[in-house]
């Protein structure tokens, strides 16, 4: 029963991940005076996708065709085992944060191989970007997760969300509220959102993200913007569970259940998303050489979580 | 949310809002995080108002909010405007060094008042003590006028926690006064800023100390 819920889990969240970033962008077009397109249109792009024809550069290994399954194999397995609509299901092993930091860390290198296999310059660059990123996201990230973990008392997600779903909301998540503010740091970075990336833009110059799909196409491309997309669901899922601790699918499981507990996943995503825009239209990006401040006070800021932790605890 | 909740949960936010304001080197995002702490200061009085039935607290939090959440940072922001000082401010470290040594103070502040108070007031006791050191450390840390002046401030809505937790609220008349000097310090501070935007052409309190004729 808990392994049909935690595949149910999985399930749930790669179907609503392209409705996730259609509801992004069409937030942020709202914010920017604009009508938007509907929120299923992602689903049709990701479709035509995958009918159109694909184009390989010829100067291309086998790293270039395997790179967007290895992507995505990372960002399906991320949506098994990062708890977001059930809670109590997963086997404390299985959702281990440093095996979650670990298979986003997969991903992303097999993206940055990807990037690089074409040769070309815009490729190379952004391959680069996203690594030094990527070096600069980690002590955030884990010691965000860490805080969290101390509060939790285990270092499994799912035992996590367990223990903040158990305790009365007043209780549980203000010991951890820090700690969940630099998740939304971490959040936006290993998305490439603003202020770390500009997901919507044209000009190769500025990219990070997207100048390593710039040689993709067809059916590969669509690989990869599910993928990017699933992680993008996945981690916005985990943040809102977290800070909402409410209506999660639990063991003891009855109907009712089951659809509250998918109907508010839809809702924390709907209200994740909103967020998300929000900031997206309000922050301005940031230069990249300027980056290591943002990480450096994401950083501080899970520092201060941990701290924060350990005084709630002595209490 | 009961009162206990929430009045520690405007805490929190105050607290956060001190130690992101160390590293905000613009001056509009360094006042309108003053803002916003500013306007939880007002909201913490309000409920302290509710739950202790006190009258004078709500006038005291209003006071809070009309001053130090709209008068205040709206002068300062047109002062700054109207003189043509930069947006930029300047500090002797770099933002990193401070949110750094802003999170070491805050840990010395709980740890201090871990070891005074032992039970009751501690949380607001901590944050208090917290947002005096932090608002001392961006006083000492900046070289601009707008940067001082508001770790001035900041440290004010440390010292007025401290007042409306542990001892219920000063007196109307003490809690006016202290308001109003605020208030003159301001109208003081602008009057310097124009006077060294004019003279300097920035607002750096380095060039002070030069001779000039």
């Amino acid at each position: 029963m808990t392994f049909f819920l935690a595949i149910l889990d999985g399930l749930i969240v790669l179907l609503l991940a392209p409705l996730t970033v259609g509801f992004v962008r069409l937030a942020k077009a709202r914010f920017q005076n604009r009508r938007g397109a509907p929120v299923y249109l992602p689903y049709l792009t990701l479709l035509s996708l995958m009918r159109k024809e694909m184009t390989v550069t010829k100067h291309s290994s086998w790293v270039f065709a395997a790179a967007p399954f290895f992507v995505l194999a990372s960002a399906i397995a991320l949506a098994f085992i990062v708890p977001t609509a059930a809670a109590g299901v997963l086997p404390d092993f299985a959702s281990n944060l440093f095996l979650v930091g670990g298979i986003a860390a997969f991903g992303s290198v097999f993206l940055a191989m990807g990037g690089m296999d074409a040769a070309s310059t815009f490729g190379n660059m952004g391959a680069s970007r996203e690594m030094t990123l990527a070096a600069f996201v980690e002590p955030a990230f884990y010691m965000g997760f860490s805080a969290l973990a101390l509060v939790g008392g285990t270092w499994s997600l799912d035992g996590i969300l367990r223990h903040l779903a158990s305790l009365p909301w007043s209780a549980g998540v203000p010991a951890a509220s820090i700690a969940l503010v630099a998740l939304v740091f971490v959040t936006l970075a290993e998305n490439a959102r603003y202020p770390v990336d500009n997901p919507a833009t044209h000009l190769e110059l500025t990219m990070v993200h997207e100048a390593m799909l710039l040689e993709y196409s067809g059916p590969s491309l669509a690989l990869l913007e599910y993928a990017s997309a699933v992680k993008l669901t996945v981690m916005l899922g985990l943040v809102a569970s977290l800070s909402l601790p409410f209506f999660l699918i639990q063991p003891p499981v009855t109907a009712l259940g089951l659809v509250l507990g998918v109907l508010a996943l839809i809702a924390k995503l709907a209200l994740a998303a909103f967020v998300l825009a929000f900031i997206e239209s309000t922050f301005v990006k940031m230069r990249f050489y300027r980056m290591q401040e943002y990480f450096s006070l994401a950083f501080i800021v899970a520092l201060a979580g941990l701290l924060l932790a350990l005084i709630s605890m002595t209490r | 949310m009961t009162p206990t909740v929430l009045s520690a949960s405007l805490l929190g936010a105050m607290l956060v809002a001190s130690l992101l304001m160390e590293s905000r080197m613009r001056l509009t995002s360094l006042v309108t995080l003053f803002r916003v702490q500013s306007a939880f200061l007002g909201f913490y009085a309000l409920l302290l108002a509710y739950a202790e039935g006190a009258i004078h607290l709500a006038v005291i939090a209003l006071l809070i909010l009309a001053l130090k959440a709209f008068v205040i940072p709206e002068f300062l922001l047109r002062v700054a405007r109207a003189s043509g000082a930069s947006e930029r401010l300047e500090a002797y470290v770099r933002p990193t060094t401070l949110s750094f040594a802003g999170l070491l103070v805050v840990g010395l502040a709980f740890a201090a008042t871990n070891l005074l108070l032992p039970d009751g007031h501690y949380f607001a006791a901590a944050v208090s003590l917290s947002l005096v050191m932090l608002g001392f450390l961006l006083l000492v840390s900046r070289k601009d006028m707008f940067g001082q002046g508001i770790g001035f401030l900041g440290m004010e809505n440390g010292i007025f926690i401290f007042g409306l937790a542990l001892t219920g609220g000063m007196p109307l008349l003490v809690e006016l006064s202290a308001l109003f000097d605020l208030l003159i310090l301001f109208i003081l501070v602008a009057a310097l800023v124009r006077r060294a935007q004019h003279e300097h052409s920035s607002v750096g309190t380095d060039l002070l100390r030069t001779l000039t004729d």
